[in-house]
């Protein structure tokens, strides 16, 4: 399945105990408050439910580069993420695949890019590559 | 029903003090702490050591305390609560100090918000605000609060055709409420076409959809019936209060709010409804989260605050619902923790008859809620309480 394409793909903290997975990370399973959390595969696979543009940032590199997006994207597999987003998602409810790239302070972030794109993304992409994707 | 609190019968809320709102200060936020509870000791003609207890909510007050405060007010008090709620801190601190009174654990309580701002420390707060914004929300934009509710607005805004006009008239209408009042930072007149080209900050929001981070107190007493009487201070009682914190965990975007769980029990705990509140103060961090507590406190249906805005009057003096009559954080300003406060401070000066700017003709009642932390995508929480003219 194309979604569970191990390059590219989304790990995310997952409870041993009852399968919950997390986000944002935490030190305890949300739900059983159980300890072993391991970081795993996912289903990267999302909804878009909101994305904005960005027009001011509090931060230099982000304010050299405006307007930037960003998305709320609730996964498949649960959880609801912030992520930088792709120019061509913008239709609410818009499907999309939700992915970890370095940012330029090296940084692992998230970002969504529409489902339908996902072909061919093997190797690391930057943030700023992704969000052109078509 | 084994929820249902006991009454706080037998509790004044007391001596409404605001100390003006400055874009920037200097100062430190125990400056500002300092000097409300400097004015309520004025204005209710005691000494500082009647003041047995202390609330206190602020985020600039890092890495000091309330404790702390202890000493640079040299106070030796047998209560003391720090509120990290925020938005929400106001009324929940009216909550405690009322159950500290009617338990004598205290006979006056002084409950403070209060916060500075110097340049770039907004940007500090935000940057370092909660575990999970730090990991998952700054680094996406750095947009800080208008980030989370730009993407809150616009699920709104799709989910229930809410439009910006919708939003610009709750904002014009508080613009006009602050005329009146003179400790607003922002009073020029506003008009719905200014509000809707104004300059984008994070779409749907634009520049008059968001506060002004800014340095100022708010406060109030808290005190027995008896002894608001006796001090002769004008007083309000309280018929209800509510709070809830992380309502709703499995809603994927925040459309409502904790009062929708437990405005049944406000109103029945008060023993009235919508309709016989004079006015209300809802906490308007962003226009949509005030209308999320216009539908999830009853004035509306949820979906419905757009409606409703249309249709009524939201200016002090309209004959509609007077709401956020001083202007509210939009248009007085966010003094960080004052802004949980400011709310709760107006609905008091109102149904005493001791407002600053624009009075609500024959406010008897007030209801007042409060709004809190966004620690993710979402503000956790939730409160609000309905006071009334202490006869």
């Amino acid at each position: 399945m194309n979604h569970m394409a191990p390059a590219g793909g989304l790990k995310l903290q997952v409870c041993e105990d009852c399968n919950t997975v997390q986000y944002p990370p935490r030190e305890l399973c949300k739900q059983c408050l159980g300890p072993k959390l391991t970081w795993a595969e996912v289903d990267a696979g999302g909804t878009m439910l909101a994305c904005t543009t960005l027009f001011t940032s509090l931060e230099p590199y982000f304010r050299e580069r405006l307007p930037w997006r960003i998305a709320t994207v609730k996964l498949d597999c649960g959880p609801v993420l912030m992520t930088h987003i792709a120019a061509s998602c913008h239709r609410r409810d818009a499907r999309v695949r939700v992915m970890f790239a370095r940012d330029d302070g090296g940084s692992a972030v998230l970002v969504a890019v529409p489902e339908s794109a996902t072909d061919g993304i093997g190797e690391e992409r930057s943030v700023v590559e992704l969000m052109a994707l078509e | 029903m084994g929820t249902t609190s006991r009454s706080y019968d037998g509790v004044a809320v007391t001596v409404p003090i605001t100390i003006p709102y400055a874009r920037y200060s200097e100062r430190g936020a125990a400056w500002f702490i300092g000097s409300a509870l400097a004015e309520m000791i004025n204005a209710a003609s005691i000494d500082k050591a009647d003041i047995d207890g202390l609330a206190v909510s602020s985020f600039t007050l890092a890495p000091d305390s309330v404790v702390a405060l202890t000493e640079h007010f040299s106070m030796s008090p047998r209560w003391l609560e720090h509120l990290p709620m925020g938005g929400a801190s106001g009324v929940i601190a009216m909550r405690r100090a009322a159950r500290a009174v009617q338990a004598a654990d205290a006979k006056i309580v002084a409950c403070i918000g209060g916060d500075t701002c110097h340049s770039g420390s907004f940007r500090q707060l935000v940057a370092n605000f909660s575990r999970f914004s730090k990991d998952a929300v700054y680094p996406y934009g750095a947009g800080g609060p208008n980030s989370v509710f730009a993407l809150i607005t616009q699920r709104y805004m799709d989910e229930y055709g809410a439009t910006r006009e919708d939003f610009g008239r709750l904002c014009v209408a508080q613009r006009t409420n602050a005329q009146q009042f003179p400790h607003a930072l922002f009073r020029k007149p506003l008009s719905l076409d200014e509000y809707l080209n104004a300059r984008p900050i994070a779409e749907p929001l634009h520049l008059f959809d968001c506060v002004m981070p800014c340095a100022g107190a708010d406060s109030f007493l808290v005190m027995s019936v008896d002894l608001a009487r006796s001090l002769s201070l004008p007083y309000a009682t309280i018929l209800s209060a509510v709070e809830r914190h992380n309502a709703y965990v499995d809603d994927a975007v925040q459309l409502r709010g904790g009062w929708a769980i437990d405005s049944d029990q406000l109103y029945a705990s008060a023993g009235l409804g919508p309709e016989g509140i004079d006015c209300i103060e809802t906490y308007d961090d962003y226009p949509v989260i005030s209308m999320l507590q216009l539908e999830d406190l009853g004035f509306c249906r949820k979906g419905e605050a757009a409606q409703f805005v249309r249709n009524t009057p939201l200016t002090y003096d309209g004959g509609g619902l007077p709401h956020n009559t001083s202007g509210g954080q939009l248009s007085v300003g966010q003094a960080g923790s004052a802004g949980g406060f400011l709310g709760l401070v107006e609905g008091l000066r109102q149904v005493t008859g001791q407002t600053l700017g624009g009075q609500v003709e024959g406010a008897q009642t007030a209801l007042v809620s409060g709004f809190g932390m966004v620690n993710y995508d979402r503000g956790l929480s939730a409160a609000a309480t309905i006071i009334q003219q202490g006869k």
